[in-house]
């Protein structure tokens, strides 16, 4: 008993001195992050002589608040893997991001403001921002939080929902960092992407299909009210779960019954396997489980595997390219636009 | 007065002093680390909302702010805990298990699922009047001619069981946006400001203070019901009062943080293992001990994996039972 | 001692109902300030539920208990207290609570809720723990204490509420002949030096008959016969009370009756009356 109880305090202490470990070395790390180091890197979507917008500027957000950014943002703090890539895609550049984002490349080097469901505000604070912006869809709850937290630095809160959200946020960011050249050519980027999908797959009979996210044991089918059901739907997709109601408590989601999907008998499935990288994929999960073997497209070979930033964790421009692999997967034989045959090459879509 | 028993138990103003101290560093702790390093003089400067900008409003504006309203929430459950095992006589008893909170996290949900967009601000009084409610449907489970602490102890576990299910329903069938109301359900203090602190200080210091007039009540309801008659307490009567005064406790603490369980249970042991029988010490002790474990829970939570944050009900458990568990091998 | 014209304590028609069962069926009762009067018949007889409605554990269905000729129940629970002190079979209590701490609980109808311990309370607790023979053991905690120990240590509570009338629910039913006797020793002793008047239920016979001025044996919830302990006890009564078959000796010094069973001279009879008796009342 006694032995037990000592072998209990143990692991706990190992377990304390780990994490002081792991907290050590990341301060260390974030050394950089104190309010010491504020030279500023400045926005390369740096003022050009010839668009000047006009600064104090007060723009609506994706939420609908009311914002006044009152000089050219230099120093940018993107609150979300979405915003920092939205902001990059609209020519602008970050000071700090949140611990996961890492697109584009050169973000890692950036100071860590923690997770986009519970960010640092003192890491924010630190950076010294004179903008920042906010996931509408991930921290939506938390625009009050971030306003009193912030002590009066702008908040714009950006994201996408589905895929025709993502041209407004960057046209959105391209007005705020004045720099809408390069904004617009990305936000055409999208709405040709989408166009010319549309074209290729269009008069084509839409393949019965199945999107599934998580733990192969109990999944959870998108709904067309999710990012990547929307750009399933895009793509050309028909998702048997249409009309579902959600099951909560992952809004755009639901729960169904293996009974449902076997009746449903989907063409394709597609997964995103929400587990640490390097581990089994959903739709090794899908097409080595029993239960799923007499779909249709377990029997085609039809399972592929999507990838979880792109289509769940990051909307962002990447969708563009997101798009197109969907629709080489839907419509195998006639294409869906540049990326035909090797969807794995373009990296949205891993097969693996 | 109540001179301590010899031996293990130390004078209560020495305890007091003792745990006031640990709060006090548990509190500057908390203040001087976070996510971002500040220097002792930033930080010194920022407790008096002064000197660098940066430093300042990170320590007076998110630091100080969250710290307090650890502190208070603390000490509320811990009180709670206190009143509520005093009443049913059951070590076992807390708010959580008793349905108190989970009466809170059914209304907070109820609000968000008639009205999806209620601002959080109107979540937090819906909450509280949940405990309330529920503190009500389990007393009046409990009353047949007199409340019996067995039946009380009861209805409170099967109330809380069928507001949690409730909830889980609720969550489950409607399609409302979520994310509000399930960091509400995890509990936390991520974000925690000066507006929470000021909703929160004017219950604890009230109520707070009220639990120490209750404190002579609990001490005669430990002979039980009928020593206590005969002492000449009207049992029913403070009972419910009690019972009125852990559920405003609650109904506050939980209104700010969300749900979190394990201090409402735990705090109170170690206080009684700490002060021994006389809740005019175990009381305040409690609201300390309380305080101090949420603040140092909550530091550990902003800081272990920073800019990472833990959840904090992890975390109370993490910290709070090894303590826990070294203070009943060597006080018993 | 028997103080002047009205009783001290005066029990008319009294009834107390739990649910359909009666308990206590108009019962009519004066104690005398100074007495010790002990209630006994057999289990379920209503002896409990009386003293109860004496110590205001319960209000009555109907008739009323007056002290010093003034309703119970329209004088407040803590004044009550103050004078009328009581203690149930079995109280239970922190078992880390020590003696002294037991006896300060006694204060809590004398104090207000925030009051400083006063010169009279000391007194009152020091006095309590002198008269129970405590001080050795007054910063042991109560689990360490044997079963007379805490006996004790509960009546030094009752008695540092300075009561006028101490009620006790069978004081001595859990502990062994010593004890019981230290104990009985102990109320005799309270009784004859602070005119303390004592009422208490007590299951044993010979020794109500000992420690007692008055014998009230109850049976029905109704009073069979109130009087002296050789008026009360005889073998006829306690035939008609217990169902048992009694022989009742003499003491050889103090001439107080003592119950013998007869059994022992009819067989099995006796003990099986009894066991009729007992399972019928079933509290």
């Amino acid at each position: 008993m006694h032995r037990r109880l000592l072998l209990l305090l143990m692991v706990f202490a190992v377990s304390a001195g780990l994490l002081l470990v792991a907290c050590g070395g990341d301060d260390e790390e974030s050394e950089g992050a104190t309010p010491t180091s504020t030279v500023g890197i400045g926005g390369t979507g740096t003022p050009t002589a010839t668009a000047a917008a006009v600064y104090p500027m007060t723009v609506q957000d994706r939420l609908g608040r009311s914002v006044t950014i009152r000089e050219q943002p230099e120093r940018i703090v993107a609150a979300s893997p979405s915003a920092i890539e939205l902001l990059y895609a609209a020519g602008g550049e970050a000071v700090a991001r949140t611990t996961t984002a890492r697109v584009p490349a050169e973000v890692a080097s950036l100071p860590d403001i923690g997770t986009a469901e519970r960010p640092a505000y003192e890491r924010m604070v630190a950076q010294n921002p004179d903008l920042v912006l906010a996931d509408a869809s991930l921290q939506a709850q938390f625009a009050q939080n971030f306003e009193s937290s912030l002590a009066g630095v702008p908040v714009l809160f950006v994201g996408a929902q589905k895929y025709d959200d993502i041209a407004p946020s960057l046209e959105l960011i391209g007005k705020v960092i004045n720099n809408p050249e390069q904004a617009a050519v990305a936000s055409k980027a999208m709405t040709d992407a989408k166009a010319q999908v549309q074209a290729s797959v269009a008069g084509k009979a839409a393949p019965r299909t199945l999107i599934l996210i998580g733990a192969p044991n109990d999944p959870f089918v998108a709904l067309t009210d999710s990012f990547v059901g929307d750009l399933a739907e895009v793509a050309g997709a028909e998702n048997v779960a249409a009309g579902e109601p959600q099951s909560g408590p992952l809004p755009g989601y639901t729960k169904l019954s293996l009974e449902r999907i076997v009746a449903a008998d989907p063409e394709v499935i597609l997964t995103i396997t929400a587990g640490p990288p390097g581990g089994p994929s959903l739709a090794d999960g899908i097409k080595g489980n029993p239960a799923y073997a007499t779909l249709s497209a377990v029997k085609n070979g039809r399972v592929h595997n999507l990838d979880v930033e792109v289509f769940l964790q990051s909307p962002s421009p990447r969708a563009a390219q997101g798009i197109k692999d969907l629709a080489a997967l839907l419509f195998p034989a006639a294409g869906g636009g540049t990326s035909t045959a090797t969807p794995a090459a373009t990296g949205t879509a891993t097969p693996r | 007065m109540l001179s301590a028993a010899p031996g293990k138990k130390p004078p209560p103003a020495v305890t007091m002093v003792a745990a006031g101290g640990l709060l006090l560093a548990a509190m500057v702790v908390a203040v001087a680390f976070g996510s971002v390093r500040l220097g002792p003089g930033q930080v010194f400067d920022g407790l008096f909302d002064r000197g660098d900008p940066v430093a300042r409003q990170i320590v007076w504006q998110l630091r100080v702010p969250r710290v307090l309203v650890a502190a208070l929430v603390g000490a509320n459950l811990g009180l709670a805990g206190v009143l509520l095992q005093g009443i049913t006589r059951n070590p076992l008893a807390d708010p959580h298990i008793l349905g108190f909170s989970a009466g809170a996290g059914l209304a907070a949900i109820a609000v968000l699922v008639i009205a999806p967009g209620t601002p959080v601000g109107l979540v937090a009084p819906a909450a509280f009047l949940g405990s309330m409610a529920s503190a009500a449907v389990v007393y009046a489970l409990a009353w047949r001619g007199g409340i019996s602490p067995v039946r009380f102890a009861l209805s409170g576990v099967a109330v809380a069981a069928l507001f949690t299910a409730l909830s889980t329903a609720v969550i489950a069938t409607s399609d409302l946006f979520t994310q509000a109301t399930l960091s509400f359900l995890a509990g936390g203090l991520f974000g925690r400001d000066w507006s929470h602190f000021e909703q929160l200080w004017p219950y604890t210091v009230v109520a707070g203070s009220l639990t120490l007039v209750a404190a002579g009540w609990l001490n005669i309801l430990a002979l039980g019901d009928d020593m206590a008659r005969g002492l000449g307490l009207r049992v029913e009567r403070v009972r419910l009062m009690l019972a009125v005064l852990a559920a405003v406790l609650t109904g506050s603490a939980v209104a700010v943080s969300g749900l979190l369980a394990f201090i409402g249970l735990v705090v109170p042991h170690a206080a009684r293992l700490v002060a021994g029988n006389d809740y005019r010490v175990v009381m305040p002790l409690a609201a300390i001990l309380g305080a101090a474990l949420l603040v140092v829970a909550d530091t550990f939570a902003r800081v272990v994996l920073a800019p990472i944050e833990l959840p904090v009900g992890i975390v109370t458990a993490v910290v709070g039972a090894p303590a826990f568990l070294l203070l009943v091998r060597t006080r018993t | 001692m028997s103080g002047g014209a009205a009783p001290l304590l005066e029990v008319r028609d009294l009834c107390v109902r739990y649910g359909s069962r009666t308990a206590v069926d108009g019962v009519g009762l004066q104690v005398g300030r100074g007495e010790i009067v002990a209630l006994i018949g057999p289990n379920g007889s209503g002896k409990s539920s009386l003293l109860r409605a004496i110590g205001r554990m319960r209000k009555p269905d109907a008739g009323s208990v007056r002290f010093e000729g003034t309703d119970i129940w329209r004088v407040g629970a803590r004044e009550y207290a103050r004078r009328v002190a009581f203690l149930p079979q079995a109280p239970e209590a922190p078992s880390d609570l020590t003696v002294e701490e037991l006896a300060w609980r006694g204060r809590f109808p004398h104090r207000g809720l925030l009051a400083a311990a006063s010169k009279a309370d000391r007194t009152a607790v020091e006095g309590a723990i002198a008269q129970c023979g405590l001080e050795a053991l007054r910063g042991r905690p109560l689990a360490t204490l044997s079963g007379g120990e805490r006996q004790r240590a509960w009546i030094g509570l009752a008695l540092a509420q300075e009561p006028e009338l101490l009620l006790l629910d069978e004081p001595t039913t859990f502990l062994d002949i010593g004890h019981q006797q230290e104990l009985l020793g102990l109320l005799t002793r309270l009784n004859e030096a602070r005119g303390l008047t004592i009422v208490m239920v007590m299951h044993d016979i010979a020794q109500a008959a000992h420690v007692a001025d008055r014998l009230v044996a109850m049976q029905g919830g109704r009073v069979l016969v109130d009087g002296a302990p050789t008026e009360v006890v005889t073998a006829e009564r306690i035939e008609v009370l217990f169902g048992a078959s009694v022989t009742v000796l003499r003491h050889p010094e103090s001439g107080a009756p003592i119950v013998v069973p007869a059994a022992f001279l009819r067989g099995g009879q006796a003990s099986r009356d009894l066991d009729r008796v007992t399972s019928e009342d079933g509290q």
